[in-house]
């Protein structure tokens, strides 16, 4: 090929209309290192670049100049770590015009590469940004949802502390129902018990066998009294006293069945203020004759045989 | 050539590299209101083109140190960058229309030649603007569509329905005469 060609070659690259084949031979033919061309190359791009000197001229903002300042005042502290890489610019290549030639290529590559890379990072971080920013938007949808599910979730707590409130209190009232209930339980069987004792001593009572047994008060109550009802076929009864001095806290009364000059221990009981007091005989053994009813003050609990003082007496 | 005068480009970028913001203040006031109208006419929207403008005076900051100037002068080396910076915003956007099945923004050529006769403008420019307005016509649309567009000459070619050859030799002739016109010879150095 003509040398020629290669010099209008380079007119057309330096236009930057160059492409396709030519393109890329006349890089090569560059880099294989050709003064003539690259003085060719450098003059039209001094032509050139007198352009645009015939457009309009226009006055740039003036915020650019001090934001530009700005900018560099704070790369003098801290320099980009990209510049290394920068000024690898052709441009900056002061070597032999044959050796530029040679690295002109490489550094083309190099830069087209940076270029490459550039755009790969540029793309992956605008790729980065919309996922960011989807992201963000997510976190924004579900910081709103979270906001509505925890005021929902206040209400309940709030609903649920009032209910707890509202199930203790009516646990309390249960508790005080079932207590009342209790006592009342406790009464009614009481009473039942009472009733039972008093049917019983009604029904033995009213036997038309029943014998009246009167006790008579000794020293030291003279005014003590007693009647004891005698079932002589059931061999049993019920004793009802007056009059009867109240019990220290260590001693109890005790009735005594008298078959000859045998005493058998017929219950212990306790009076009332009064002195009076109700107790229902145990059924006693029809083997031994009673004919006699005594009653002395013994130790609390009772005792086998009489230790204590004779209180009242009375005879079949 | 270069001179000790304080605002003498070359004297500036040596004091960039240097750390010098003063410097760099005053290359910017020198030259951003070209970089800016150039940037306007590649990109076409005037915000992308006031980023641009940032864009390349911190290339010119950083790269300061690297600068040759054996490889062309000052503002050569700041269009150059400007220019490139730009091509690659102007061809990924268009990669960017034509997959989104946009047709693609057809450059308004009649505007470009206006001429704003400001006390300011240098010899320089108004020399320019008579070469590139006493260009035939073929000519400038041609050079203004690879310069100024980032259109490669098949896709000129494509675009106004000619042959490659014939895009080929206007765009030569083009610039043949615009060094005509600026009195630079093709063998000899412009500085």
């Amino acid at each position: 090929m003509n040398h020629d060609e290669w010099l209008e070659r380079a007119e057309i690259y330096a236009v930057g209309a160059l492409d396709g084949d030519e393109l890329v031979q006349f890089e090569a033919h560059l880099a294989a290192g050709c003064p003539v061309c690259e003085k060719r190359l450098q003059e039209t791009r001094e032509t050139l670049t007198l352009l645009p000197h015939s457009l309009p001229l226009m006055t740039p903002p003036p915020g650019v100049k001090a934001r530009l300042l700005e900018q560099i005042a704070v790369e003098s502290t801290w320099p980009p770590p990209l510049q290394p890489r920068l000024r690898r610019h052709w441009w900056g290549v002061g070597l032999s015009a044959l050796a530029a030639a040679g690295l002109l290529i490489g550094l083309s590559i190099d830069l087209y590469r940076t270029r490459q890379e550039l755009h790969r990072l540029t793309s992956m971080v605008s790729t980065l940004q919309t996922d960011l920013a989807r992201r963000e938007e997510t976190i924004q949808s579900l910081g709103a949802n979270l906001d509505s599910t925890q005021r929902q979730l206040q209400r309940a707590e709030g609903e649920v502390a009032t209910l707890q409130a509202e199930l203790a209190k009516r646990e309390e009232t249960i508790q005080a129902e079932r207590q009342e209930l209790r006592q009342v339980q406790g009464a009614m069987a009481m009473l039942q018990s009472e009733l039972a004792e008093r049917e019983q001593a009604l029904r033995l009572l009213s036997a038309p066998q029943v014998r009246l047994v009167r006790l008579t008060g000794l020293e030291p109550s003279p005014g003590a009294g007693g009647r004891l009802l005698w079932n002589p076929t059931m061999y049993t009864g019920v004793l009802l006293t007056s009059g009867l001095p109240p019990t220290p806290s260590d001693r109890i009364y005790e009735l005594w069945a008298i078959a000859g000059n045998e005493p058998i221990p017929a219950g212990i009981f306790a009076v009332d203020e009064g002195g009076h007091a109700l107790l229902r005989l145990p059924p006693l053994p029809k083997t031994k004759r009673v004919n006699k009813f005594a009653v002395t003050l013994e130790p609390a609990g009772g005792v086998a045989k009489p230790t204590g003082p004779m209180l009242l007496l009375g005879s079949l | 050539m270069e001179t000790e005068a304080p605002d003498n480009p070359l004297h500036l970028i040596q004091r960039m590299a240097t750390g010098d913001r003063d410097a760099f203040a005053r290359f910017y006031d020198r030259y951003a209101a070209l970089v800016l109208t150039f940037a306007t006419r590649l990109l076409q929207v005037r915000a992308d083109a006031e980023d641009l403008l940032q864009e390349v005076f911190l290339q010119v900051w950083r790269q300061a140190k690297s600068y040759d100037q054996a490889r062309g002068s000052p503002e050569a080396w700041i269009m150059t960058i400007t220019r490139s910076r730009a091509i690659d915003k102007l061809r990924s956007r268009r990669r960017r229309d034509e997959s989104a099945g946009s047709p693609q923004v057809s450059s308004p050529l009649d505007g470009v030649a206006k001429v704003e006769n400001g006390a300011a403008e240098s010899e320089a420019r108004l020399t320019v603007h008579g070469a590139l307005a006493h260009l035939p016509e073929a000519q400038r649309v041609v050079l203004e569509l690879a310069y100024f567009d980032g259109f490669t000459q098949a896709e000129i070619a494509a675009r106004l329905g000619e042959p490659l050859g014939t895009v080929k030799t206007r765009l030569r002739a083009g610039l043949e005469r615009l060094r005509g016109f600026l009195g630079v010879k093709s063998s000899g150095g412009l500085l």
